[in-house]
């Protein structure tokens, strides 16, 4: 502990990006007040946040679809990257076979990728989850992994002369050392998982942001554009934090070692 | 009684080969504490992880009151003690003293009081529910001690306990355990680079020498028992110190 106060220590990791924010604002606002330009190519941000406003409703019913996409997509792509990262670190063969494909398949282009899933899955949420799935996978299996496999050779030789099974090795060792790396990889996990939705959505879809967007776009309204844009943004944030927080929660240890 | 009969290990193959240990042998009786010495990289190490069971011998055997046991069957009759603590963050102290036994199958509850129970006597009584980090480094050795300690193994091998330790704390760690084995008593060895600390605490000091490692020469330690903290400080004890130094520091210098 450092001693200062909770409430100065928020004030400042909250306020000096809040701050920054408003000072881009107010000159976004006063070039858009000098210029006079067109809010079709240009929107300042209060007339931005006026007319999202005014359309807060439609955007909440998009947002709501979205976000139960990215609830499914999330969760299912944890499930199975805490699946493989674990077979990966039991089976050295299967490491040896599959892990180099997992860091070739971040080259794929998903945006492009994407239409295909629609193609092959239908205009249903499996795509959406799927796209999800291939923005979040990877960074959870490699932290997983990552972690699983910092547990050094003397620690194992330890737990070994205690008479430790190979499960037992997981169960009080190899998954608790792991946590602090998995959560690295989730929290990266977390800021792609709404923007896998959109791009899901822009590929063929009914609803979510990600139509909400194309919509506008299409129909020149530029300001709700952004609009949807800082909802995605905000959206994607606010995932994150539920992250941070539930890792704060999960491994305390982990904090209070780094602080002392 | 523990025989180690013409051990040989070696690693990789061919040119690459490194022969760890030749030809090594020794023996430790029942309620003995023996020491094993030599320079840095000497396979000191590697003899205790034969014993262990954590790695198997190429040649020779090791036998328990006369018996060849294979390297399970070692895992589950020696205690090992590591060098560093090995104490993990995410478990209170006394979780971490108590989790060798939980994995042995006792129950979270029973292990708990039962190392519980050992605290106060190892100097780590109102330290229970702390976190490994909030410990200074001589508690945390003596909390991996009990660890191993609590699994009530007949033979304990000790590598190095102290090594990570400053001047001060390991001397203070060495009387402490001196001191500790007059009261719980039972068979030992204890490998350190340090001759002081072989001849503070041990009956009987095999001294290594290194590539390859081998052993070169046994000393008795004749010094009473029960050791007290000053057991080292005598003149015979000095005499065995200055052979062992003599025995191992022109390895130290060459490595």
């Amino acid at each position: 502990m450092n001693g200062r106060p909770l409430g100065r220590e928020l004030a400042v990791s909250v306020g000096a990006p809040l701050g920054l924010m408003l000072f881009v604002l107010a000159g976004w606002q006063s070039y858009v007040w000098l210029t006079d330009i067109r809010p079709q190519i240009l929107p300042g941000p209060i007339r931005i946040v006026r007319e999202s406003v005014e359309s807060a409703a439609s955007i909440s019913e998009h947002a709501l679809v979205t976000m139960s996409e990215v609830g499914a997509g999330f969760a299912i792509s944890i499930v199975c990257a805490l699946t493989l990262g674990l077979l990966l670190d039991i089976s050295t063969p299967l490491r040896r076979a599959v892990y180099p494909l997992i860091v070739a398949s971040q080259t794929v282009p998903i945006p492009v990728v994407a239409p295909l899933m629609i193609v092959w899955f239908g205009f249903g949420v499996l795509p959406k989850i799927i796209v999800i799935g291939l923005f979040t996978f990877v960074p959870i299996v490699l932290g997983f992994a990552a972690g699983l496999a910092s547990t050094e050779r003397p620690t194992m030789d330890l737990m070994r002369t205690f008479g430790s099974s190979r499960w037992q090795m997981y169960r009080y060792v190899k998954i608790p050392a792991a946590l602090p790396d998995l959560f690295t990889g989730l929290r990266i996990a977390a800021i792609y998982a709404v923007l896998g939705a959109i791009f899901g959505e822009l590929a063929g879809a009914t609803d979510g942001l990600g139509i909400f967007l194309e919509q506008s776009r299409l129909s020149f309204r530029t300001d709700l554009v952004f609009g949807a844009i800082f909802v995605v943004a905000i959206l994607s944030y606010l995932l994150f934090l539920a992250v941070v927080l539930i890792e704060r929660r999960a491994i305390p240890w982990h904090f209070q070692r780094r602080e002392s | 009684m523990l025989e180690v009969e013409s051990v040989d290990k070696v690693y990789g193959r061919g040119s690459n080969a490194i022969v760890a240990l030749s030809d090594v042998s020794l023996t430790v009786a029942d309620g003995e504490f023996a020491a094993l010495v030599g320079p840095s990289g000497c396979g000191k190490t590697t003899l205790l992880n034969l014993i262990a069971g954590l790695d198997d011998v190429d040649v020779g055997r090791i036998l328990v009151d006369g018996e060849t046991l294979t390297p399970v069957e070692r895992l589950h009759h020696f205690g090992y003690m590591p060098q560093q603590d090995m104490l993990f963050p995410w478990r209170t102290v006394l979780e971490n003293v108590s989790l060798g036994l939980e994995v042995q199958g006792v129950g979270r509850s029973e292990a708990r009081a039962r190392a519980a129970e050992m605290f106060p006597q190892f100097g780590l009584g109102g330290f229970e529910h702390r976190r490994p980090h909030e410990l200074s480094g001589g508690m945390r050795q003596r909390a991996s001690f009990l660890r191993t300690y609590l699994l009530g193994r007949p033979f304990l091998l000790l590598d190095e306990p102290f090594g990570a330790l400053d001047a001060i704390t390991r001397g203070q760690l060495q009387a402490w355990l001196a001191e500790t084995w007059n009261r719980i008593g039972g068979s030992a060895l204890l490998v350190t680079h340090d001759p002081h600390e072989a001849v503070a605490l041990s009956d009987r000091v095999f001294v290594m020498s290194s590539r390859p490692g081998r052993i070169t020469n046994v000393l008795e330690v004749d010094l009473p028992r029960p050791r007290t903290t000053h057991a080292a400080e005598t003149e015979a004890a000095h005499r065995l110190i200055d052979v062992l130094r003599h025995e191992t520091e022109p390895e130290e210098a060459l490595a």
